[in-house]
């Protein structure tokens, strides 16, 4: 066998032992226990939740600070509520496959939480499409975030949330990816719950900014 | 993954992180029914604000309300709080409820808008130079509603006039056979004459043909501005106007 070959083969041992690695401390953390009786990850994931919420609650305060500032006809007139509607259901339904995805493991049906966090995927990037269409007009009506305060403080706050719908497809994708991996079973899937409580906060701060940006 | 252990004895184990999930399991919410009843509420919602677009007393409570309803339906329901251990509801409801909301309350006090009007009055009365900004006129009346007709060339009429700081409504009706929009030049006619050579200006309205636009602005400083439409070729075959502001 060439040196290269050798190489490759000692390259491989080292990549298995590195994920059984991985796998045991994945374990060991499944079985731990901790003082508070909870799994840290998801407590973290919480935390990390409530951190977003005053986050969020900051951009919306200053949105709702400065709505009225700016003349009807030069920010909230020209806001389309059927696109932002078609994206609210758009969400909705992405969080239903979203936790339908996280049933499906837990029953033990892999292929049908994959299928499940595509249409989720997609589903969110749907949203960022309409995002996208909904800014192309407000472009062409002449508001831009350096407008007006309408603008400034609109897209801002949406600007934020679809970034982090964003980063919620990449997480979905790699969830994705680990799970046609065999990386996630019945038995370990609690990367898919983590994931899912993330990308339903998303869907919780969409269901507020919708009514205080289009509706009220 | 061997659980034996914990499932049969679940409230004494403290490291038993399966209880929690078998309860979730045992569960079994109803994930479907809990969409289309947000739907629903969402259809309501928008039901309100279509048949009250003037947002009479009443609607904004309600509005309220159901987006609280929605957003509990979400939180118990699909991120699991309404089965799941409490403590993470303690430290997701201390978000909320001790930083979050008190925060954007006080926010919304501590910056009410007459403060807020006085400090950008501060700040903003020795501004000068670049765009013609709308400037506080206490004699800028009442909102107008100008009615523009367009047409392959032409604005109808192509003289307009309102008061600095007035707000301005434009109905633009397209009697053309192709799309045309009105446009309102940034800088003045006097910097500007040809605001399409330069594309300035904002968009206010367009419409299709057959059909009308509506849009809106408040009436810059005074000065004479273009007015055109923007679709290629139409300002340069004589699709523009002047809007006079007094």
């Amino acid at each position: 066998m060439s040196a290269v070959g050798k190489l490759e083969q000692a390259g491989h041992r080292v990549g298995e032992t590195l994920e059984d690695v991985v796998d045991e401390a994945h374990a060991q953390a499944e079985h731990a226990e901790t003082s508070t009786g909870l799994d840290h990850r998801k407590l973290v994931m919480w935390i990390f939740i409530a951190s977003e919420t005053i986050f969020f609650a900051a951009l919306m305060a200053t949105y709702l600070v400065y709505r009225g500032h700016t003349p009807h006809e030069e920010g909230l007139g020209h806001l389309s509520v059927p696109v932002a509607s078609f994206n609210t259901f758009i969400l909705l339904a992405s969080s239903l496959t979203m936790v339908l995805s996280l049933q499906a493991i837990e029953a033990g049906k892999r292929g049908r939480m994959i299928v499940l966090l595509i249409l989720t995927a997609l589903f969110g990037l749907a949203f960022l499409g309409g995002q996208a269409f909904e800014y192309n007009e407000l472009l062409k009506e002449g508001i831009s975030i350096d407008t007006n305060l309408f603008g400034a403080t609109f897209f801002t706050l949406t600007g934020f949330h679809g970034t982090h719908v964003a980063v919620g497809i990449l997480w979905i994708t790699m969830l994705i990816i680990r799970a046609l991996r065999g990386g996630i079973t019945e038995h370990n899937h609690l990367a898919v719950e983590l994931g899912g409580l993330y990308w339903h906060f998303v869907d919780l701060v969409w269901v507020v900014l919708f009514t205080i940006i289009y509706l009220i | 993954m061997e659980h034996g252990h914990a499932v049969s004895n679940p409230k004494t184990d403290p490291g038993d992180f399966v209880a929690e999930e078998k309860r979730i399991e045992k569960a079994q919410p109803n994930y479907i029914a809990v969409f289309v009843i947000l739907g629903v509420l969402t259809a309501i919602e928008v039901g309100i604000t279509t048949l009250f677009p003037d947002k009479t007393v009443g609607t904004v409570p309600i509005l309220l309300f159901l987006t609280v309803a929605k957003g509990l339906l979400v939180i118990l329901f699909y991120m699991h709080l309404k089965f799941d251990n409490r403590i993470y509801s303690i430290f997701f409801g201390a978000g909320i409820l001790a930083l979050a909301v008190p925060f954007v309350i006080s926010m919304i006090f501590l910056m009410s808008p007459p403060q807020l009007i006085s400090a950008r009055g501060g700040t903003e009365g020795g501004g000068g130079g670049g765009e013609a900004r709308p400037t506080p006129n206490p004699n800028a009346g009442p909102p107008i509603t100008v009615k523009i007709g367009a047409t392959e060339f032409q604005f109808t009429p192509d003289a307009l006039t309102a008061n600095s700081g007035q707000v301005v409504r434009v109905e633009l009706t397209n009697t053309g056979s192709v799309e045309h929009n009105f446009v309102v030049a940034d800088k003045p006619a006097s910097q500007d004459p040809q605001p399409w050579v330069t594309r300035d200006g904002k968009l206010i309205a367009k419409a299709q043909a057959g059909t009308t636009g509506k849009g809106g602005f408040t009436a810059p400083a005074s000065g004479d501005y273009v007015f055109y439409c923007n679709v290629p070729g139409h300002a340069e075959a004589g699709m523009h106007g002047i809007f006079s502001v007094k």
